[in-house]
């Protein structure tokens, strides 16, 4: 920056050539007038040579630095250069073949300069004028402009008076007076304008010193005494303070050039490796999001303003069943199938109303259910969308975005859900009783249309309340909740009575079956249960048990008085078998009396008559015996208590050679019927025995059979003498005991008696049915 | 055995019982040694008599009953007990058949069934 700074100001080259030029242009003056011929042709040609050469550099920084300015300038110059380069060619002492242009002195004047002197204040003049009026381009008008007045200005002076005698101030070439007070116009205009162009600074310079050069001009007598010489000199220094300042701002700007190309350089380094890590950046990031975009599950539609899709993801393509190349670059209203979009109630929507028309209209929406069916297949997909539009940072529409999800199976799953849980709730509403489902607090997840009735509310006031909240009775709901306690805590089913008065206040008992709930994973997560109103069967089982209770009284009493009756059956058996064993103790007490009294007699006739006696005893006692021993106390079998009393009548009898066969149906006999029977065998057995076998050999039937009528028959019969008879009354022995004692039987047993004698005796008695 | 004499010991609570159980005994010819009511008494004669045969009753008096008595007689003495007994109570023929009884016979007894019993007894104890 200080480099800067120092270059506005004059260059040091050439404040140095300034310098240089004024000390010799002093030294020229104060040697007073001379000739320098040669020196004025060097210094002729010098300034021809420095004219060019300003004229091709300024061209030249024109050209690169664009400035029009310049361009002007360097035509100024170029054509000064020209006028010089004549008058040069004029001035010069011409011989040989080149003769011909010292001849066309003659025709051009030796002076020959001024045209040069006035062309260049001139033209930097306009230049700067054209510079202050903003002009720009226009370099062919302008060297046209030039090239005319500098041909105007060489006509003009060859016209011109050269040298006159001096005037005042000593001027002896007044036609030239004109060009300083240009130059001093120049210099002003330059330094005016400095700011609009670098150059105008050195240009101040350059017309100063021109502007003294030409001053000195207007002195001079000769076209080479001093201060002609001075005033070439100071012309050289103005070009020369020009050409320096040119050179060095050229090369300042190549400085900068070469400084502004390497930080370019670095800059355009810097910006690639930015440019490559954000393209890698950007490749991940577009990477991820393709990724993204790609294996979402909804689906992605980018379209461009005009409503190009210009993007399908895979899931969108999936839902509108298009091949993902079909798109992509066509137009929404070229799309290959034909479309009809729906709301969430079936109305069809306008085709300005679809998501794309409503993002193109700048619209954002989000959750916007539709109905899309695909004309040609008829294949139809329900989807909730979101769509939004993109802008640029200037705010206009780049991109719109669509979003959607397919709920085809959200919505199946819900009808199926609702389908299902109307089902549940049918069946649950159809049920008597409660249906209930509870969460681990006992709060009531769903209940039945029983339920509700039993609580007496809408469902909506007692689902997610617990028992103890919303039933009347807290402690009540209290013991509900002790029992979904425990099934939760022992995860068993359980069946329990629980008492919930109905909302009217009845009481009323429930048999509940609770179940766990459980999920997926088997954890307990609530409470299932099923109650039914038990109450009328408990009021059952109540009036059942008291009857039961009742029953079981009257049993009791009645099982006590059974064993009082039995104890007195007892009691009476045993009186029954005392008296039976008294009587046959009594018997054998007779017996025993009779066996004395035997023992007194001598007779036989009475000893026969106590031994009748003792066999009759015997049947009585044997009669008592058989009874003792039944099991009933009252009735025996009649056969083997006549198989006894005959055997025991046969051992006493003295007769060894009769035998006896005694053959009877089973018949119970009770002591009524016994006693006559057993007494009426003893009688005619011992009749025969008696009577029948005088050689002591012989045989006796006992038969007592059971006649169908339920009658009867008992023969005694024996194949011994018999006796004769004449009628059976007498042949049962007449007079006699035992046949007084045959016939009382008889008549006691209603029965009747056929005695036949034939070949032995056979007594045939018909007895009724006993009673 | 050989010193039992050939006797009959008559043992019944009813004195008319006895007489005639010992008419029929002496009508057999055979000798009642002694007769007795109680179950001590026939014990205390049996010891002293050493009868080849007891008629015994089952009903007594006093504490004892026949069984009581005939058990002892039977184990001290060796004679032949033949019950005599108006009781078929089932417990009473268990009661005697604790006693290896020799015989029993239901009252009444016939002279036939008598005769029989003792007859075979003393045949058994002389043979």
């Amino acid at each position: 920056m200080h480099e800067t700074s120092t270059e506005q100001g004059l260059p040091r080259a050439a404040a140095v050539v300034l310098v240089a030029v004024a000390l010799v242009c002093g030294v020229l003056l104060a040697i007073g007038p001379g000739d320098y011929p040669s020196l004025h042709t060097i210094l002729d040609t010098s300034l021809a040579l420095l004219l060019g050469v300003v004229a091709l550099l300024l061209w030249d920084m024109g050209q690169h630095a664009g400035s029009s300015f310049l361009k002007w300038l360097g035509i100024t110059f170029a054509a000064t250069c020209v006028l010089a380069i004549i008058h040069v060619l004029v001035t010069v002492e011409w011989s040989g073949p080149l003769a011909m242009i010292a001849r066309l002195r003659s025709f051009l004047r030796p002076a020959t300069w001024p045209p040069a002197t006035h062309l260049l204040p001139i033209g930097v003049g306009w230049a700067l004028w054209r510079m202050w009026r903003g002009v720009t381009g226009r370099t062919f008008s302008y060297a046209v402009g030039i090239i005319v007045l500098g041909a105007g200005l060489f006509t003009a002076f060859q016209q011109l008076p050269t040298y006159l005698p001096p005037g005042p101030l000593g001027i002896t070439r007044p036609a030239l007076v004109l060009a300083p007070l240009l130059w001093a116009g120049v210099g002003v205009a330059a330094w005016r304008l400095r700011a609009l162009n670098r150059l105008a600074q050195a240009l101040v310079w350059t017309a100063g010193t021109l502007c003294l050069a030409n001053t000195v001009m207007l002195c001079s007598r000769a076209p080479a005494d001093g201060p002609a010489m001075a005033a070439h000199l100071g012309r050289v220094g103005g070009f020369l303070v020009l050409l320096l300042s040119a050179m060095q701002m050229a090369s300042r700007d190549l400085r900068e050039r070469i400084r502004a190309e390497s930080a370019l350089a670095s800059l355009n380094e810097d910006l690639d490796r930015r440019v490559a890590v954000q393209t890698a950046a950007l490749q991940e990031g577009e990477a991820k999001f393709r990724s993204v975009v790609e294996n979402m599950s909804e689906g992605l539609m980018i379209f461009d303003p005009q409503g190009k899709v210009l993007f399908h993801n895979p899931a969108s393509a999936r839902m509108h069943a298009i091949e993902l190349e079909e798109v992509g670059l066509l137009r929404r209203d070229e799309l290959p199938v034909k479309w009809r979009v729906c709301d969430k109630d079936g109305v069809r929507l306008p085709f300005d109303s679809w998501p794309i028309g409503r993002v193109l209209r700048g619209e954002r929406f989000q959750e916007q259910h539709l109905q899309v069916e695909r004309v040609d297949t008829g294949a139809t997909f329900d989807a909730v969308c979101n769509g939004s539009p993109i802008y640029s940072a200037g705010g206009d529409f780049i991109l719109g975005f669509i979003t959607l999800r397919d709920v085809q199976d959200d919505i199946h799953a819900q009808r199926e859900l609702a389908r299902a849980n109307d089902l549940l709730r049918g069946f649950t509403d159809a049920v008597p009783g409660l249906i209930y489902a509870k969460d681990r607090d006992s709060r009531m997840l769903f209940a039945n249309n029983g339920t509700a009735e039993l609580i007496g509310r809408d469902r909506s006031e007692f689902i997610g309340k617990t028992d103890a909240e919303f039933l009347d009775d807290k402690a009540q709901g209290e013991a509900v909740m002790a029992n979904d306690r425990h099934v939760m805590s022992t995860g068993v089913s359980e069946q329990v009575e629980e008492h919930v008065s109905f909302a009217n206040g009845t009481a009323a008992t429930w048999l509940s079956t609770k179940a766990p709930l459980r999920d997926r994973e088997g954890r307990i997560t609530g409470v299932i249960g099923l109650s039914v109103d038990i109450s009328a069967r408990k009021a059952t089982e109540a009036e059942l048990q008291l009857l039961n209770d009742r029953l079981e009284n009257q049993a009791a009493e009645l099982t006590a008085a059974n064993g009082r009756l039995n104890e007195a059956l007892t009691h009476r058996e045993l009186l029954v078998r005392e008296v039976y064993h008294r009587v046959k103790n009594n018997m054998q007490m007779v017996d025993s009396i009779l066996v004395m009294q035997e023992g007194h007699l001598a007779d036989p006739e009475a000893k026969n008559a106590l031994t009748s006696l003792r066999g009759r005893v015997y049947a009585l006692g044997l009669v008592h015996h058989q009874l003792m021993g039944s099991a009933n106390l009252r009735t025996f079998d009649v056969a083997p208590f006549l198989r006894e009393l005959t055997t025991n009548i046969m051992d006493g009898g003295a007769s060894r050679g009769v035998s006896v066969r005694v053959s009877a149906d089973p018949l119970d006999v009770g002591l009524d019927f016994a006693i006559p029977l057993g007494l009426l065998v003893t009688e005619l057995v011992t009749n025969s025995l008696k009577h029948a076998f005088p050689s002591g050999e012989g045989h006796i039937d006992v038969l007592l059979s059971r006649n169908p009528d339920g009658s009867f028959a008992l023969v005694v019969s024996d194949n011994g003498t018999g006796y004769d008879c004449d009628d059976s009354s007498q042949s049962a022995g007449a007079g006699g005991l035992g046949s007084k004692i045959i016939r009382a039987l008889v008549s006691q047993l209603k029965a009747t008696m056929k005695i036949q004698s034939d070949h032995g005796t056979r007594a045939e008695i018909h007895i009724g049915a006993p009673a | 055995m050989s010193d039992l004499q050939r006797h009959v010991l008559v043992v019944d609570d009813d004195f008319l019982i006895v007489m005639g159980l010992t008419k029929q005994v002496e009508d057999m010819g055979l000798a009642v040694c002694a007769s007795a009511s109680t179950a001590d008494k026939a014990i205390e004669l049996a010891r002293l008599h050493r009868p080849m045969v007891v008629l015994m009753d089952m009903r007594l008096d006093g504490a004892k009953d026949g069984v009581d008595a005939a058990l002892v007689i039977h184990e001290e003495i060796g004679s032949k007990v033949i019950y005599i007994t108006g009781s078929q109570d089932p417990n009473t023929v268990v009661r005697i058949n604790t006693d290896h009884p020799f015989a029993i016979l239901f009252k009444p007894v016939s002279s036939q069934q008598l005769r029989d019993a003792i007859g075979a007894a003393i045949g058994l104890c002389v043979v």
